[in-house]
């Protein structure tokens, strides 16, 4: 590796870790304004005052603010997030499996997006305007026009009410393995795939259209190239780099856009764990959660930008002209 | 024999998918070693003949009937998989524009590589293929060449490469659509030499198209004259050219323009030189201009008078469209004294007066892209009217009319887009445009460049008008022999220099600067 792409992407790095702060900062100051008493909400509105002091004082609410930020960012930087509020459990021990559930449910969801608006895309763009562009194109701008719970109902009503394959909800055991309840997480990522798709698949057929009519592949066919070696060392490779945004936004879409569909299919993961702390006041599992959503944010476009970087040739080369 | 001959086209027909015939009729056949030259403007169906010898049609068109011959094959009746070994193989291409012409993501060695290995060969006598077809284009053949992306080599090696893969197979035919266009003239002249020493030396049949009569003369045998989609004309270089049988063929070679050594443009007039001063419309006097840090002008100073067109000469890289840009006020990264009609101005355009905006126009090369699609032509240039202050629409329209007179277009056009005009009209409409506001300098940045050359000349014959009107022109361009028509005194320029300049007759007719002398030879004639 050249040394003006390693300095470019040691620059991503660093503002990363600028824009994870900025956002805990914000996070944080945020929580403290948010109307209600963390702990009157956990101990009822009867309580007795000086009851709720001391859970104040328990959970150090009763420090200043900056004191108070300092401790969480110093226990979040070692992976401790404090404790949640009502239950009083640490809380990573109550959102850890959900976040395993989100992770296992967006992750599926992603490798199964990539690969298909690439085939899909490039097969609609070959047949611009035939049967087969209209059978992928139509489907998917249908779906993306639709919310995830419009989508999410059809599918159950389709698969679980009327074709009895799948069960409607996806209620997961935290105590069985993941492994074998893997039927529960087909309908959550057909509706993740169904909103998300559709955007990929245009972005996709967009850009390959582009370059099916460009010079340079009329030339390599010209040179009597096979249409499958054309297809994939010349038409993939320019179709993937202008794709990369597209596939980051709709990635991180996944991590912070599934509370919808689990609660579609009353599926545990983060989104749900998230709406639970908010109504409940718990802050430190709202900090938690918002500071993974957006680590995870963060880092898929660290990585998108690193892989466009490391794509184009032109940097990666930079050895300059004669 | 059908056999002896490496290429034969018989009765070719081609179609676009509304039915219209593009391709009627053409008829031709290239012995071995041989070179026809198929010339016509644009639209007149010669790019699709040369694309079809590959047994290719653009999009929107096909080949409806007729029989490619290539080494007694009907390529045509081959199955896609069969044709395949033809293309690149058997009968190979060159492109027009190098620049866009190779995949963006894969090393030149690699694309190389590629085009061997489908044709059958394998092992390392790929590398020594490749080393030899490189060294044949006189580029080098080392491993870190070969490694090299497309955008880092110029267009003219990008050319080189181009040629060399279309000779590495040992084609028995080669297509040439246009290889020269897209290239400075010194760059022109010396891959012409290129193709002339490796059609000797392969031996292969060769069809070159082209609308430059003048490369054309450098590198035929024979000559086939196309318009709208027939050949017109076809018999040997000397023939054609010396006694041309058709009148469109003697119409195109009228209209070339050519090297007048010895006459200078009409003249000014009342221009001596000790009245210079008053009577000058533009005076740059040590013009600096940078992109980013680097400077690419170094301090010229030049002036232009009224009536006078000052052609403004140099290859790709010289700095004279900077130059241009600079006194138009669209490059404001400058130094140095810009005197128009005696009073300073500033080089950025934002501290311009109206009035001083509008008394210097610039018209660019390609109307394609100076041209909004979305106008009609009277919107076009009823809104540079309107810049004038003019707002009744019933004197507005009556401007637009007489401009479009001024150069010369039918009223007709009023209500047509862009898209609906050729080239040429389109140029004429970019220069009404300019025109519309009563400029006092027009800045034209290579016009012609884009154009047929039938239409060059009228454009040229356009612009001879406006000068006896009392129009000081730039005229920035890198053809030679146009400026050689238009202008009174030229100027040279190299890197960003200004490496001779004068009176036009004088600096062609005895050239003190070597660079002036090389652009001259270089400069493709007729005889």
């Amino acid at each position: 590796m050249n040394k003006p792409l390693l300095q470019l992407l040691l620059t991503r790095i660093v503002l990363a870790f600028v824009t994870l702060f900025a956002v805990s900062v914000v996070v944080f100051t945020a929580t403290q304004y948010l109307p209600g008493d963390p702990a009157r909400a956990a101990l009822g509105a009867k309580a007795d005052p000086s009851a709720v002091e001391a859970l104040r004082r328990e959970f150090g609410m009763d420090r200043p603010t900056v004191v108070q930020y300092f401790s969480w960012i110093e226990g979040a930087l070692t992976g401790d997030f404090g404790r949640s509020i009502p239950s009083g459990r640490p809380v990573w021990e109550a959102i850890g499996p959900r976040a395993v559930n989100t992770m296992v449910l967006t992750v599926t969801s992603l490798l199964l997006l990539i690969p298909l608006s690439f085939v899909l895309g490039i097969v609609a763009a070959i047949y611009k305007d035939r049967l087969a562009d209209h059978l992928i194109s139509v489907p998917t701008i249908v779906t993306v026009a639709l919310p995830e719970f419009v989508i999410g109902t059809v599918l159950i009503v389709l698969f679980a009410v009327y074709l009895r394959w799948l069960p409607p909800v996806s209620l997961i055991n935290d105590s069985l393995p993941l492994s074998s309840q893997s039927s529960l997480f087909i309908l959550p990522v057909l509706t993740l795939l169904g909103t998300t798709l559709a955007q990929v698949v245009r972005m996709v057929r967009a850009v390959a259209l582009e370059v099916l009519s460009a010079e340079y592949i009329y030339m390599v066919r010209l040179r009597g190239i096979s249409p499958s070696r054309v297809l994939i060392w010349h038409v993939l490779p320019n179709t993937i780099t202008p794709t990369i945004q597209t596939i980051a936004l709709n990635a991180a879409w996944l991590a912070g856009g599934v509370v919808v569909t689990e609660s579609v299919f009353q599926l545990p993961g983060i989104g749900s764990a998230l709406s639970d702390a908010v109504i409940n006041r718990d802050m430190p599992t709202v900090l938690a959660i918002t500071l993974i959503i957006t680590a995870t944010y963060v880092l898929i476009n660290l990585v998108s930008e690193a892989l466009i970087l490391l794509l184009n040739p032109r940097l990666r080369v930079a050895r300059g002209k004669n | 024999m059908a056999e002896a001959i490496p290429l034969v086209v018989q009765s070719l027909f081609m179609h676009d998918l509304n039915g219209r015939e593009i391709v009627s009729d053409v008829s031709i056949a290239v012995e071995r070693g041989e070179v026809l030259a198929i010339i016509g403007e644009s639209g007149s169906g010669k790019t699709s003949v040369a694309l079809s010898l590959l047994g290719f049609a653009r999009p929107g068109m096909r080949i409806s009937s007729g029989k490619i011959m290539i080494g007694g094959t009907d390529i045509l009746s081959l199955s896609r998989r069969e044709r395949r070994a033809f293309q690149g193989g058997k009968v190979s291409l060159v492109p027009q524009n190098p620049t866009t012409s190779f995949s963006p993501r894969m090393s030149i060695g690699k694309q190389m590589a590629e085009l061997l290995t489908a044709h059958g060969h394998s092992g390392p006598g790929v590398k020594q293929l490749l080393a030899e077809a490189l060294r044949n284009v006189d580029l080098p053949d080392d491993e870190r060449f070969l490694k090299r992306y497309p955008f880092e080599l110029s267009g003219g090696q990008l050319q080189r490469i181009a040629i060399a893969m279309a000779f590495m197979t040992s084609p028995q035919v080669i297509v040439m659509d246009e290889p020269t266009t897209g290239l400075d003239v010194s760059t022109q002249q010396t891959i012409l030499e290129l193709i002339a020493r490796l059609v000797k030396s392969s031996n292969a049949s060769v069809v070159y198209v082209t609308h430059d009569l003048a490369v054309v003369n450098v590198v035929a045998d024979r000559v086939a004259v196309m318009l709208s989609g027939r050949i017109v004309e076809q018999g040997g270089r000397k023939q054609v050219f010396a006694e041309p049988r058709d009148d469109y063929t003697r119409m195109l070679l009228d209209a070339i323009p050519r090297l007048l050594t010895d006459g200078p443009g009409p003249a000014s007039g009342a221009r001596s030189d000790s009245a210079l001063e008053i009577q000058n419309v533009l005076d740059m006097k040590n013009l600096r201009a940078s992109h980013g840090h680097v400077e690419v002008v170094h301090g010229i100073s030049f002036s232009v008078g009224k009536g006078e067109c000052v052609g403004l000469v140099g290859g790709s890289g010289s700095g004279k469209t900077t130059t241009g840009r600079c006194v138009t006020g669209l490059h404001g990264n400058a130094t140095g004294t810009l005197l128009f009609e005696g009073h300073p101005m500033p080089f950025a355009v934002s501290s311009r007066s109206k009035a001083d905006l509008s008394a210097m126009q610039i018209v660019f090369q390609n109307p394609d892209r100076s041209l909004n699609p979305k106008e009609s032509i009277a919107q076009s240039i009823a809104r540079a009217v309107r810049l004038t202050g003019m707002t009744d629409k019933a004197r507005v329209g009556a401007e637009v009319r007489s401009l479009l007179d001024r150069v010369r277009l039918p009223q007709r056009l009023v209500d047509l887009y862009p898209a609906d005009l050729s080239g040429g009209e389109r140029q004429r409409v970019a220069v009404a445009r300019a025109l519309a506001l009563k400029p006092r300098l027009l800045v034209c940045d290579e016009i012609t460049s884009a154009l047929d050359v039938s239409v060059q000349a009228a454009v040229v014959e356009l612009l001879l008008d406006l000068k006896k009107d009392g129009l000081a022109m730039l005229f920035i361009t890198h053809n030679l022999p146009l400026v050689s028509q238009i202008a009174q005194s030229i100027i040279i320029m190299k890197d960003g220099n200004i490496v001779e300049a004068g009176r036009t007759n004088e600096v062609l007719h005895s050239p003190q600067d070597r660079y002036t002398r090389m652009l001259l030879d270089a400069a493709p004639r007729l005889n």
